[in-house]
């Protein structure tokens, strides 16, 4: 028989792949059958596949719950920056409200519900002014300010 | 026996971990046992395609792809071991599609993570540097036998299992499965449990799974 006879018209992927579809195809009790009869620990095999699985199951879990803690991370770490903004005394809270109604019309639009600023308290002074600063009005100037202390 | 490992109920609502880590409880020991010969076979395939890809891996993959949604679950219709048997096929397929193509799978297991702190950890991929071949493996590489030579050395295997040595025979010969079983007058059980008597002779000759081939 000559040398191309000989060669094998099978390549290695088919042989892998008839080898994969006898053990797709077979029952799981039967490969526990011949695992076991080849000496194989089937308890300890279960019980990895069984710690690899679950495994992968609180990873998937600590993933959602990191990514969920770094966003809310994230997002205090830059409320915290808006509020170290706002002014240290009431007066020049409320100043900074009145300019801010003054000079920018979505802040006009906001503050309409008070009849007059002036008479607002100084705690709704501090709301108002947070509210705005959730709402990115004032970010311009925290970031203007940033700069400015770099 | 043991109940087998049970389906979801729900067929319309995605599976919750928990729904999952009750599936993954109730696999029974035989059940384990061959998603593990599933994921080694994978495994082995893809060795001469891919790097790092463990059995561990694809099983981890394979639960990943479960939690989000990659693979919808009907439950009616495919219990927790056919779903991730299929899933395993789907994954070799993926990475050996991207392994071909040169690029290194994306291991969902190994996506960038982050510790109790929010810190960025390193993933297991980046702590195993990457997945190009080691100094060992490029050895192993360097002692790759040609086709031929896997093949002879395998044929030699089955010397004392005259069943398995002429269908491996009759496949070199380019035959296929129903070919063989009609010419030998073999079941369906009788074929495949010789073939899974060759599979296990290959596995206990090459633990660690077939040499590189030339």
């Amino acid at each position: 028989m000559s040398a191309d006879e000989n060669r094998s018209k099978m390549d290695l992927e088919a042989l892998l792949g008839n080898l994969a579809d006898a053990v797709e195809r077979a029952s799981p009790e039967d490969l526990l059958a011949e695992a076991k009869a080849a000496g194989q620990d089937t308890a300890q095999i279960a019980s990895d596949v069984k710690s690899t699985l679950l495994d992968a199951v609180r990873s998937f879990e600590q993933r959602k719950l990191h990514a969920a803690r770094a966003a809310y991370r994230t997002r205090s770490t830059e409320l915290k920056r808006r509020r170290i903004a706002l002014p240290a005394t009431a007066d020049a809270r409320r100043r900074m409200l009145l300019d801010a109604a003054g000079s920018n019309r979505r802040v006009a639009q906001v503050t309409a519900r008070f009849r007059d600023l002036k008479e607002l308290s100084d705690e709704d002074v501090q709301s108002a002014l947070e509210d705005l600063m959730e709402l990115g009005v004032f970010d311009d100037a925290a970031e203007q300010s940033d700069d400015g202390n770099k | 026996m043991k109940e087998k490992a049970r389906v979801l109920a729900n067929t319309d609502l995605l599976a919750s971990p928990d729904e999952v880590r009750q599936a993954i409880a109730s696999l029974t020991e035989a059940e384990s046992v061959k998603l593990r010969r599933l994921a080694e076979l994978a495994s082995f395939r893809l060795r001469r395609k891919v790097y790092g890809a463990d059995p561990e891996d694809i099983l981890q993959e394979a639960m990943f792809r479960v939690l989000q949604e990659k693979r919808h679950w009907k439950p009616q219709k495919v219990d927790f071991v056919g779903l991730l048997a299929g899933i395993i096929v789907s994954i070799e397929s993926d990475w050996r599609k991207r392994g071909t193509r040169g690029g290194t799978p994306v291991i969902e297991a190994d996506l960038p993570t982050t510790n109790s702190e929010g810190e960025t950890v390193p993933t297991v991929l980046q702590r195993a540097a990457d997945l190009r071949p080691t100094p060992e493996q490029q050895f192993i590489e360097s002692e790759a036998l040609t086709q031929e030579e896997l093949f002879q050395e395998i044929g030699e295997l089955f010397s004392e299992d005259p069943l398995a040595a002429l269908i491996f025979s009759e496949w070199r010969r380019g035959s296929k499965g129903p070919e063989i079983m009609k010419v030998l007058d073999l079941t369906r059980q009788d074929y495949d449990t010789a073939v899974r008597r060759m599979d296990r002779a290959i596995e206990k000759r090459w633990p660690e799974g077939m040499p590189y081939v030339r």
